[in-house]
């Protein structure tokens, strides 16, 4: 299992803000947002990722 | 935070979600997607969807005084994310300057609250940073604490 499923696991049982709806749509191959994904990989390729994400002052 | 915001759904994935902006130009759907783009890396997006064509677009100027409330909506979607995707980091980045410098400032009025839950960094000239105040960050990466 992957850090992000075994993660999800743990959150089952707390109250989505979210009405969940079967109905919502998957948005997953639409070309509006495959095209902002991979714009978001080209920059995190160039720029990479923060070695610990910043704490706010 | 409880900001005026609108009422959204969301499938059982939690990755699409959905809501109505409305103001002076009608009822505008709009659709927010966390797309994985790496390990644990998700990229927020979202835009005005054209029910009619299908089409979805972040260019288009709504006009339905309603920013905020968007934004707060999109604001309220990262907490319902982040709870069920723990630990994953959420990159997010404005279609325009203008748009970017808006999510800057939504973060700005609200960074002492957002900052009890959320680490978050900006990036400028090419490298991340902790957020501050008044810097023109490129995009922004969140992490829920």
């Amino acid at each position: 299992m992957g850090v992000i499923a075994k993660n999800k696991s743990k959150a089952k049982g707390k109250k989505p803000n979210a009405v969940i709806d079967s109905k919502v749509g998957n948005y997953e191959k639409h070309p509006f947002f495959v095209k902002k994904a991979n714009a978001a990989k080209a920059l995190l390729k160039a720029v990479g990722l923060p070695k610990q994400p910043a704490k706010v002052k | 935070m409880h900001l005026p915001r609108y009422q959204y759904k969301t499938n059982s994935g939690f990755l699409d979600y959905e809501f109505f902006s409305e103001g002076p130009k009608g009822k505008i759907k709009k659709v927010i997607r966390y797309t994985k783009i790496g390990d644990a890396v998700f990229n927020l997006a979202f835009g005005d969807l054209d029910e009619a064509t299908g089409e979805i677009s972040d260019t288009v100027v709504t006009n339905n005084n309603d920013s905020r409330k968007v934004l707060a909506t999109v604001a309220a979607t990262v907490y319902d994310f982040t709870d069920q995707y723990p630990g994953s980091l959420v990159v997010a980045k404005g279609s325009t300057l203008s748009r970017t410098r808006l999510y800057r400032m939504g973060i700005t009025n609200y960074l002492e609250q957002i900052s009890s839950e959320f680490d978050i960094s900006g990036l400028i000239n090419g490298s991340w940073e902790q957020f501050t105040e008044r810097r023109d960050y490129e995009a922004f990466l969140i992490h829920r604490k």
